[in-house]
Formats: C-alpha cells, sequence, structure tokens
C-alpha cells in the first residue's frame, strides 16, 4: 500500500535550529514516517508544495525515548519516528509559520 | 444608599496607567438620553490598533518561550499565530478604556459604572486595518439643580418633659432592678414566677419539648397555653395538678396539631416580684448620689434625648424642604439598585413580623414601589446635602476631627487617646469625613432656615417621627 503525502510528512519541526537552516540554506525540516525513504519524501515534500524543487534529503532515525511511570516499575517506549532535512533548489522556499 | 457608591472609583482605577497616548484621537459622537443616561459613538482610527499591538508584540517578543527556541528567540510570526487573538483582544481592550478616560475628561463626566460596550463582540473577524467603531452606554452621577435653599421655614417639635415621664421612667427602671422572692404558702397569681416540673403526655406517650424540671415560668407572660396558665394561677407550693391542652389545627408541630396533651405539674416553689423601694440607697445602687440627683439626671437625659430627637426632625424637613425645590436627575440603576435594597430589607422586616407569605405577595407591587419613592427621596437628600456643601466650599479640618472624637468621649465614656486613635484609621477617617462633611452642610442649611419651636406632646413626637420615616 503507497502512503498520501500527509501521511509521510507528519509535521514540520519548528526550532531555532530549522529556523537558521531555512532562512541560510533553504532546508526544511520534517518529521517524517520512519518507513520512508528518501525518495518516497522527496515526492512528498513537492507534492505538498507543488512551486518547489528538492535537491537532496538527509535523514536520521530516532528511537523512542524509555519513559518509566511515575510511582511504579513499569517502563514504556515512546515510538521511534524519522527526521528528514530536505533541501530545496537554491530560491524555493516554504512557508512553515 | 451607602457611602462607597460614590462616583469617583471607576475613574480612578482606570486611571491610575497614566496618560494614554493615542497615534490619532479617536472621534466622540455624545447622545445624552436623559436621566444622568449617555450613549456614545466612538471610532478609533486603526493606527492606534496597529500601534498598540506592535508594542504589545515588542514586549511579548522579550520573554515568549515557545519549545524549540531559547527564551526571547521566538520569531514574530510564530507569536503572531500563537498569540494573535490575545494581543488583538488586549489591545482593543486597552484602546477602548483609553477611550472611555479620555472621553469622561475632556467631557467632564461622572460614570458611576463601567460602560457597557456594544458593537465590539466580533472584534477578530474584522480586519486589523479597520478602525474600531463601538458604543458605550453608562450614566453619570446624580445632578441636581440646587433651588434656594437659605431661608428655608422649618418647624422644629419641642418636647417639653413632664414629671410624668421622669415618674414612668423611673417605674421602668424599678421594674428591671426587680427581685423574685420566694413566698411561701401564697396562691400563685399573674406575675409570679413559679418554679415547675411538668410532663406532657399525647395518646398516652411523652413528646418533644413537652417535659421539663425546675423550669421558672412567669405567670401571665403568655409564653405556653393558656389552659396552661389557668391550671396554675391559685396554685400553692407543692401542690400537684394536671391540665388538659387542646393545641390548635395550625399548630407549627404537624404531629402535635389538632391532639390534647394532659400535662402532670407539679409547683416547687412560687417567686413573688418585689420592685425596689424608690429611697436614696435605690439611688445610690444605680451610681446616682441620691434620689433628687436620680431624678434630675434621668430628666435631663429624657430632655436631651427629645429635644435631639426634634432637632433630628428639624433637619430632616430642612433637607426634604431643600429637596422640594430643588430639580434632581437620577441615574436608574442607582435608583433601581437602591430600590431593591429597600426592598429587601422591607421583605425581611415582614417576614421577621411573621407576616404571612400570602399577604406579602398581595402588597408585593406597593412594598416595591413604596421601596422605590423612598430610594428616590434618600438619593435626592443625599445628593442635595452634598452639593450644598459643594456650593458653601464647606471643608472638612482637623478640628473637626478633633470635635467628633470629643464627642464620641462624651458620648460613650471612651480614653481620649483610644478615640483619636480610633478616628484616625483609614476607613473611619474617611466615614467620619463624609459624616461630618454632611453634618456640616445641614447645620449650613439650619443655620441659614427660619426655625420655629412647635411645643408638642410625647404622643406627637413619636407619631412626628414614624411619619418622617414612612
Amino acid at each position: 500500500m503507497s502512503l498520501s503525502p500527509y501521511q509521510i510528512i507528519k509535521r514540520p519541526i519548528i526550532t531555532e535550529e530549522a529556523q537558521i537552516q531555512a532562512t541560510k540554506g533553504s532546508q526544511y525540516t520534517f518529521c517524517v514516517v520512519p518507513d520512508a525513504n528518501k525518495h518516497q519524501i522527496r515526492d512528498a515534500v513537492e507534492a505538498i508544495f507543488p512551486d518547489v524543487k528538492v535537491t537532496r534529503v538527509n535523514t536520521m532515525n530516532y528511537d523512542g525515548k524509555v519513559k518509566r511511570q511515575a510511582g511504579s516499575r513499569k517502563v514504556g517506549r515512546r515510538s521511534k519516528w524519522k527526521k528528514a532535512i530536505v533541501t530545496l533548489r537554491a530560491g524555493d522556499s516554504i512557508e512553515l509559520i | 444608599m451607602s457611602e462607597n457608591e460614590t462616583t469617583e472609583d471607576v475613574a480612578v482605577a482606570d486611571g491610575a496607567e497614566g496618560e494614554f497616548e493615542f497615534a490619532d484621537d479617536p472621534t466622540f459622537e455624545v447622545d445624552y438620553k436623559g436621566d444622568c443616561a449617555y450613549e456614545v459613538k466612538v471610532a478609533i482610527p486603526a493606527s492606534n490598533t496597529l500601534k498598540q499591538s506592535e508594542e504589545m508584540y515588542e514586549e511579548l517578543q522579550g520573554d515568549a518561550e515557545i519549545p524549540g527556541f531559547r527564551r526571547g528567540k521566538a520569531p514574530r510570526k510564530l507569536l503572531e499565530r500563537k498569540f494573535g487573538k490575545a494581543v488583538r483582544g488586549e489591545a482593543t481592550e486597552k484602546l477602548v478604556s483609553a477611550a472611555f478616560r479620555k472621553l469622561i475628561k475632556s467631557e467632564d463626566l461622572q460614570p458611576i459604572n463601567y460602560p457597557d460596550i456594544d458593537g465590539l463582540e466580533d472584534v477578530h473577524d474584522t480586519p486589523l486595518d479597520a478602525a474600531l467603531e463601538f458604543t458605550l452606554k453608562f450614566e453619570v452621577a446624580p445632578r441636581v439643580e440646587l433651588g434656594n435653599y437659605k431661608g428655608i421655614k422649618v418647624e422644629r417639635p419641642v418636647l417639653e418633659i413632664e414629671d410624668k415621664q421622669v415618674d414612668e421612667a423611673i417605674e421602668n427602671m424599678r421594674e428591671r432592678f426587680a427581685a423574685y422572692e420566694t413566698v411561701d404558702d401564697a396562691k400563685a397569681q399573674d406575675e409570679d414566677q413559679v418554679v415547675i416540673d411538668f410532663t406532657g403526655v399525647v395518646d398516652g406517650e411523652e413528646f418533644a419539648g413537652g417535659s421539663a424540671e425546675n423550669y421558672p415560668y412567669v405567670l401571665g407572660s403568655g409564653r405556653f397555653f393558656k389552659e396552661f396558665e389557668e391550671a396554675l394561677k391559685g396554685a400553692k407550693t407543692g401542690a400537684e395538678l394536671t391540665c388538659d391542652v387542646p393545641f390548635p389545627e395550625d399548630y407549627s408541630s404537624v404531629d402535635l396539631a389538632g391532639k390534647t396533651a394532659t400535662f402532670t405539674i407539679k409547683v416547687n416553689e412560687i417567686k413573688r416580684k418585689t420592685l425596689p423601694e424608690l429611697t436614696d440607697d435605690f439611688a445610690k445602687d444605680g451610681g446616682f448620689e441620691s434620689l433628687a440627683d436620680l431624678k434630675e439626671k434621668v430628666s435631663k437625659d429624657l430632655q436631651q434625648g427629645a429635644s435631639q430627637q426634634g432637632q433630628q426632625l428639624a433637619e430632616k424637613r430642612a433637607v426634604e424642604a431643600v429637596v422640594a425645590v430643588s430639580s434632581f436627575e437620577l441615574p436608574k440603576s442607582m435608583v433601581e439598585s437602591s430600590a431593591d435594597e429597600y426592598y429587601k430589607q422591607e421583605l425581611r422586616r415582614l417576614l421577621e413580623l411573621r407576616v404571612p407569605p400570602e399577604e406579602i405577595d398581595k402588597r408585593n407591587e406597593d412594598i416595591r414601589k413604596d421601596a422605590k419613592e423612598h430610594a428616590i427621596r434618600e438619593i435626592k437628600a443625599y445628593v442635595a446635602v452634598n452639593e450644598i456643601g459643594v456650593a458653601e466650599g464647606i471643608t472638612v479640618v482637623e478640628a473637626d476631627f478633633e470635635k467628633e472624637a470629643n464627642a464620641i468621649v462624651e458620648r460613650t465614656g471612651m480614653d481620649v487617646d483610644i478615640a483619636h486613635r480610633f478616628l484616625d484609621e483609614d476607613d473611619k477617617r474617611s466615614e467620619y469625613e463624609t459624616r461630618i462633611y454632611r453634618q456640616k452642610a445641614v447645620a449650613f442649611v439650619m443655620d441659614n432656615a427660619k426655625v420655629t419651636d412647635k411645643v408638642v406632646t410625647q404622643e406627637e413626637l413619636y407619631k412626628e417621627d414614624e411619619e418622617a420615616d414612612a
């Protein structure tokens, strides 16, 4: 089953660092499904923002943090996720906020 | 009307922020609706909204904490998305209250309430660059056009205290000091205090509140049923008697209503009331030097009370007379809230008098009407006296407080220093200041009035007093 663009790109990551990368190098950061590969991410971004062209995708996997229940010895895990930094063709931009 | 309902509160509370600077001045369209009610159409140019929200964002940007950003580093756009609504609302609120302050300052008004604001309900849906347009509805303090308050004719009732009244007062004193002395071998009669044990039985069973031991009961006081009293009359110490008491159908306790109780009573003791002899000793017990001294002091007290009452009545009439020749404009809300207060007071009074609710319901309309009239009269009197104070430039100075302190000392026997400290407490001070101020204003009216004295009897004085209160 193929995933829709919005299923692949979950949300933008809006932080100070992402802000700097966006203004300096047209690089935008997203939280994406861990299963998605770079091609899928590229296609999804281009589908959601039709006016931009993706030149490069860097990804990194994050393991979910271990969380303990307060007052008990139960141990759980946050879900793992994938961060994708998408570089756009020079001059292209995305309004995230 | 209470003192804290006065006018400055609203304005002062708002004015604390200092003068607000408008980028472009708002425009006002003042519409006076009569009865102290104003409706003002206000338009505040958009430049103000922009400037105001700009300032607020700048302030926000300095210390807003948003996840992902260090404090103060969040981008403006993100702030706008997150706080836009709040900023807009607050900016609007600030502008509205600033405009209101400007309005009352430029028009020299004394609002008594915070204005009702119409037309700003959908401010969040209007574009930022549209002017703020809204209507302020508020009421101002009562206005009065004083008539001629100098040379008003007033009749002052004067009561000459006669020996009869002094005797009556002394007789009352004796009653208060009455002692009950045990009498043996006497028949109980009215005003005797009998100490009794009694047991009440209904349908062969004792009921709650129907029995007691060594209960002191004063015959003729009517607190128990009359059958009970009848049975006790003429009884001697040690007598044991029984009596039947039929409870009325509408008795408050449902279980007992309509039934007949049988009481078994035992008389333990009969005490007869004895009044102290009118002698110098009696006077000395009461803290007087002699019987003659007692009589003189009582007479003086009575005279003082009566002339005070007469003076108060005269003052009340004088103020009423001033009210009658003056014209007023009173704010509706003030009249209504005050009328409501009096209405509730009256209801409470009637309930305390055990007037049946149906009766109250029937008279409801009248009570309301009376309360309203009462309120209007009181407010008018209040406003008129204050206005006279203003017109005559009456001020309350330290010497007045001094006098008041001395009066308190005289009245209560309080220590002078304590009286002074009492008056210097913050809230007391302003309370007494208003009181003294009004006293002085009334005194001014009295000084300038043509006062005629009219000798009245005690009954007439009571009657006049009641009429004045009605």
